[in-house]
């Protein structure tokens, strides 16, 4: 089955400068100078398409984009470690207990930081995490077109349908639906609601999103989602909302009154392939119940934001869509190559 | 102290902005140590504790404080930035206690000291009196 990597297109957008580049500014602000200069001369023209940095202690720190890994040599010492840390936390752990607690803290520009150490636990649940030794800054971008392919799938001239974007970690979810957010904001002229609860859709930060979601969103920031959800349906009066990575029951019942509201859902799950949803009991009932119309599965088979299938609710049950189905656009700008979509 | 605290426990705002706002409050030799410390976090990327120890130094060339109060504080800046909530409240508590601590005994010894003066002028005034008469 061919794949289209549709984070990976040529075609996005120009090149932005580097000193306009958002890994750049992140390499800047994190590490110290020499590092900096090091890893920017070693990211070099790649710099741009950086999906994350991994940071070890002991280790060589790595940079992954379009299914490459890049070292950096010289392994990170516990200084520099310790440094990094200040950085991240302004120097001021007290104001992040929270964010260090569940084990990711949110940047600037909307890039999420995941930690590990070692757990502190009170009766058993995660009170505290110290001597942090490993990091993973993922860096969030816009990617113009990269839901240029799926959109026919998920709306049409009159009608949004509810689309679940299912993938494991790192497959593209939250950047292709920040763009099928945009596009349906800006190019099909709906109201959107968006509950960014952990500022990574938006990348808010002191009030103003750094990161285009288009010009008729609203942005609910750092709300649990269950709770946005209800909020922006009573507060806001939207015609789409949408949020990343449901997960546990009281987001599945906040979906289910949305609906039901009357208001299209447009939302993210992990997961690998329908047989994922069906064996964990909390998302089985997105199915057994079909409450989305479109699921569209992303991997990172052939880097962030991979196709692997589109599925569609019809004729009573969820039906794989064949690549001759798939409507053509006048213009393809998404494509990389003469690769076409094959879904089946 | 009492200031950080607030803002430390209320807004839970970042150490620099916090030492900013406490700055702008006080306008005076303290207030640019907090400003320098605030600075020195945000612009020059120090640790808070580099910077609050660089910003201390600078404060005791110009300050009578005396040694013993800036082994305190420098003592405080220790842990700035470093602990969770309850450490970072424990650590301005304990420097709070000790500053009050030192301030009481600087004013036991200006009261002693004015005491002593006092009794001094007297016995001088008394001395001038017998040596005149």
């Amino acid at each position: 089955m061919a794949k289209i990597n549709i984070l990976n297109s040529q075609s996005l957008k120009p090149l932005m400068p580097i000193k306009e580049c958002p890994a750049k500014k992140v390499i800047d602000n994190l590490f110290m100078p020499e590092r900096a200069k090091q890893m920017t001369e070693i990211f070099a023209e790649e710099l741009e398409h950086l999906e994350e940095i991994r940071v070890r202690r002991g280790q060589v720190i790595l940079g992954r984009c379009r299914l490459k890994e890049l070292k950096v040599p010289q392994i990170v010492l516990k200084e520099e470690m310790e440094y990094i840390l200040q950085r991240l936390n302004q120097s001021s752990l007290y104001a992040w207990e929270e964010e260090y607690r569940k084990g990711y803290l949110t940047l600037a520009g909307g890039h999420r930081v995941g930690l590990t150490g070692k757990t502190m636990l009170q009766r058993g649940e995660i009170r505290a995490l110290k001597d942090i030794n490993s990091l993973n800054i993922r860096l969030a971008r816009n990617v113009y077109g990269a839901a240029d392919k799926i959109m026919p799938y998920i709306a049409n001239k009159n009608t949004v349908r509810n689309t679940l974007l299912l993938g494991p970690p790192a497959s593209g979810k939250t950047t292709v639906l920040r763009e099928i957010i945009r596009t349906l904001s800006d190019e099909k002229g709906y109201q959107i609601s968006v509950v960014d609860e952990r500022s990574e859709l938006a990348g808010m930060y002191e009030g103003e999103s750094n990161l285009n979601l288009g010009s008729r969103v609203d942005i609910l920031d750092g709300c649990p989602k269950a709770a946005g959800m209800n909020m922006l349906i009573r507060s806001m009066a939207p015609e789409i909302l949408a949020t990343d990575e449901l997960g546990n029951k009281e987001d599945i019942q906040a979906l289910e009154e949305a609906l039901a509201a009357g208001v299209r859902v447009i939302t993210t799950v992990h997961g690998q392939s329908l047989e994922d949803l069906r064996n964990r009991p909390v998302l089985a009932s997105l199915l057994e119940k079909h409450l989305f119309e479109t699921i569209i599965i992303l991997s990172k088979s052939q880097g962030a934001g991979s196709i692997e299938a589109v599925y569609q609710w019809q004729n009573d049950g969820y039906e794989r869509v064949r690549a001759n189905e798939i409507p053509r656009r006048g213009t393809d700008s998404w494509s990389v190559g003469s690769r076409r979509l094959d879904l089946c | 102290m009492r200031w950080c605290e607030m803002e430390i426990n209320y807004n839970l705002l970042p150490l620099a902005e916090v030492l900013e706002l406490v700055a702008a409050r006080l306008n005076n030799k303290v207030g640019e140590m907090f400003h320098a410390c605030a600075k020195g976090i945000s612009d020059e990327h120090l640790s808070a504790q580099a910077s609050w120890q660089k910003a201390l130094e600078a404060y005791l060339t110009v300050s009578p404080i005396g040694r013993e109060n800036g082994l305190l504080l420098l003592r405080f800046g220790k842990s700035l930035g470093s602990s969770d909530l309850s450490q970072q409240n424990n650590n301005i508590h304990f420097a709070c206690a000790n500053l009050d601590q030192a301030l009481k005994k600087a004013v036991q010894e200006k009261e002693s000291r004015a005491k002593i003066y006092r009794y001094l002028g007297i016995f001088a005034g008394l001395a001038v009196v017998l040596i005149l008469y």
